[in-house]
């Protein structure tokens, strides 16, 4: 080991001293703010990637529709097209909408999904979100519920049967009719963890919604699976190219494309504030290390006079300022993860100290804190703290270092 | 024979609010190799200026000034620096070891810092701190050391790199009769044993009396007694 870096871990951590002030102030000081830089940045990770699985989950990665919203006529010649895209992997038509539902006298306007029995678990994994009842079961007799929402209508037992109103009823009043409502069966429970979602919707056949709005043997539109959602963007054209005057695509990523970006802005602001938090703590500890110098004068005219070159006086310093980023940042790290491993410990904490239960649910849409770890976040938050607290221990140094001995002696 | 240290009329003045000081008029100073100098002086005469300026430490205002026959004046910090470590050994008063190194690691870090190789360097660090009687206490933090201890590590750290000219600024100023008496032939015997010429700064005559030359700096100038 160079004799410079071994003399700064001597100054850093006193030999004969149980707590080496400067060093652990400092340090602690580092890790705070490392911790809350990247706690903030994991978390805000965690939003969007949680908002963009429940996108996906829902909507799949394209959906292919009118322009003007008109029902789409003979969609399966165009299913075939669809499909021999390449980086398309399956596609499900649907239709979808708002419909009146009746528990008794409990009321509520969910939003209806029609889909494909066999085709649409090949597009977004229904299936896998069902927790009681299944899939199979669904005809076009039946309905599944999302669980706040069969909790709403309070549907205690699979089996259940609602009653379902459709908006083309308005149509048979108008004629004099009495519109008879649908009576479909409760054969299961979704649950997919983004609340509005559970809250407001249901899904029954897709014969069974062409019925309720009137669609004859038209839907809505088509829903795509693609290999790589990511490339959902790129494939616009080789997919708009597929398609007949009056159909168009959409990527799921302009699907709620103000939240995601607002998102992505909200993180560089809370980026950009932290970064001033932790500008703030590199300040501190270059203080502390200017005194530390200051004080050591007399030493840095000593090791001059034994043939020290400025240069490794410099590197003395300036280790001490990166040693001191080097363990604040690993132990900043340390401390993220104990964070985010007990956020919903800590969240709980909270809600029981001020008394709001379900707060975190009620404000963003998810069931838990929703965490998501971003390699690049630490490697920003890392050059950054390494950078900082060195600097913090070179400009003092530079001083130090210019010195004639003889000066820095007689100082101190 | 060339002489280890040359300097020819340094020059040095400090100038304070209160107005110049000229410390050094004319210095005129040549040491041989092996050879033993007392420099006295009244304080405040300018000696520690002067060793100082010799040891390349601080620069004069005008003169010159050669190592081993190599002009050094108006030369950077980072030359004088690597040409101190292969020429010489400083003694200071007031001990100035490193406080967070041991006694051990104190005299290795002159040897680490002239850039010999560790175990080498261990060898021979150990080695000193035998010959000035500090064989038990090499574990020690200077804290834990007597002032006359510590002198005899910082002697063994002057000398670590076998230097062929030792600069001592009143190595016993500040330590007691007998202990001083010791440290002070100490520092005599191994310059002698090694053949390393000294620059002793002293005021007391009876050191003085043991050295080759004695020199009295008066009025900013060196003189022979
Ligand atoms: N950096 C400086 N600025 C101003 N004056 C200084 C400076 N360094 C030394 N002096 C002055 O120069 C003179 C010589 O100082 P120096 O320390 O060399 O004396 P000395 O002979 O070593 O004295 P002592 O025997 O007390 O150690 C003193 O008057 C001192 O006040
Ligand atoms: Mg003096």
């Amino acid at each position: 080991m160079p004799w410079s870096i071994y003399l700064a871990l001597k100054q850093l951590f006193p030999p004969g001293k149980r707590f080496p002030a400067f060093a652990l102030v400092s340090i602690i000081g580092v890790a705070i703010g490392v911790c809350s830089l990247l706690v903030v940045q994991t978390v805000m990770n965690g939003f969007s990637q949680e908002h963009r699985e429940n996108i996906q989950r829902m909507y799949g990665h394209e959906i292919v529709r009118s322009v003007d919203y008109r029902p789409v006529k003979n969609y399966k010649p165009l299913m075939e097209q669809l499909r021999a895209v390449p980086g398309v992997a399956a596609c499900s038509p649907f239709a979808e909408g708002q419909v009146m539902v009746k528990n008794g006298n409990v009321p509520a306007l969910p939003f209806v999904r029609g889909i494909h029995l066999e085709l649409e678990d090949k597009v977004v994994p229904v299936k896998k979100l069902i927790i009681a009842g299944s899939l199979e079961e669904l005809d076009d007799d039946r309905v599944i519920l999302g669980d706040r929402l069969a909790h709403t209508l309070g549907i205690r037992a699979l089996g259940q049967k609602i009653e379902v109103y459709s908006p083309t009823m308005v149509d048979e009043l108008k004629d004099d009719q009495v519109p008879l409502p649908a009576e479909l069966e409760v054969c299961g429970i979704f649950r997919s963890g983004y609340v509005p979602a559970d809250e407001n919707t249901m899904i029954v056949s897709l014969r069974r919604m062409q019925d309720l709005y009137n669609l004859g043997s038209g839907v809505h539109g088509i829903r795509i699976r693609l290999d790589d959602p990511e490339k959902a963007i790129e494939l616009l054209p080789e997919i708009s190219r597929a398609l007949p005057k009056g159909l168009e695509a959409l990527p799921w990523m302009y699907v709620n494309f103000n939240f995601l970006e607002a998102i992505r802005f909200e993180k560089s602001m809370l980026f950009f504030l932290m970064f001033i938090i932790t500008l703030v703590a590199s300040f501190s500890i270059a203080s502390t290390l200017f005194s530390a110098v200051v004080k050591r004068s007399r030493e840095i005219g000593i090791l001059g006079a034994l043939g020290g070159r400025p240069r490794q006086i410099l590197v003395i310093f300036a280790s001490q300022g990166l040693f001191v980023g080097l363990i604040g940042f690993v132990l900043g790290c340390g401390l993220t993860f104990l964070i985010v491993a007990f956020r919903n410990n800590i969240v709980e904490g909270i809600n029981k100290l001020f008394g709001s239960g379900e707060m975190v649910a009620q404000m963003y849409m998810f069931r838990e804190i929703p965490v998501h770890y971003n390699g690049n976040d630490f490697l920003i938050a890392a050059i950054f703290t390494l950078a900082t607290t060195t600097v913090a221990g070179l400009i003092p140094a530079i001083w130090a270092s210019r010195k004639k001995p003889a000066e820095a002696m007689r100082e101190a | 024979m060339e002489s280890v240290l040359c300097a020819k009329n340094l020059k040095k003045s400090f100038t304070t609010p209160a107005g110049t000081i000229e410390v050094l008029r004319d210095v005129n100073l040549a040491v041989a190799a092996g050879e033993s100098v007392s420099v006295r002086g009244e304080s405040g005469a300018g000696k520690t200026t002067l060793l100082q300026i010799l040891g390349g430490l601080d620069t004069p205002d005008s003169g010159e000034l050669f190592w081993n026959g190599e002009r050094i004046t108006k030369r950077g910090n980072a030359f004088l620096a690597k040409a101190r470590t292969k020429l010489i050994g400083y003694v200071f008063q007031f001990f100035h070891l490193v406080p967070e190194l041991t006694a051990l690691e104190n005299v290795l870090l002159a040897a680490r810092i002239a850039g010999t190789p560790m175990h080498q360097a261990r060898a021979q660090a150990k080695e000193l701190l035998a010959r000035v009687g500090l064989a038990e206490r090499m574990t020690h933090l200077p804290t834990k050391l007597s002032g006359g201890e510590c002198q005899r590590v910082a002697i063994a750290r002057a000398l670590i790199n076998r230097p062929p000219l030792i600069l001592a600024d009143e190595p016993t100023g500040n330590l007691d009769e007998r202990t001083g008496e010791a440290i002070m032939q100490l520092i005599i015997d191994v310059c002698r044993e090694q053949n390393t010429a000294l620059l002793l700064v002293t005021h007391n005559l009876d050191f003085a009396a043991r050295t080759d030359r004695r020199l009295v700096l008066r009025h900013g100038v060196l003189e022979e007694i």
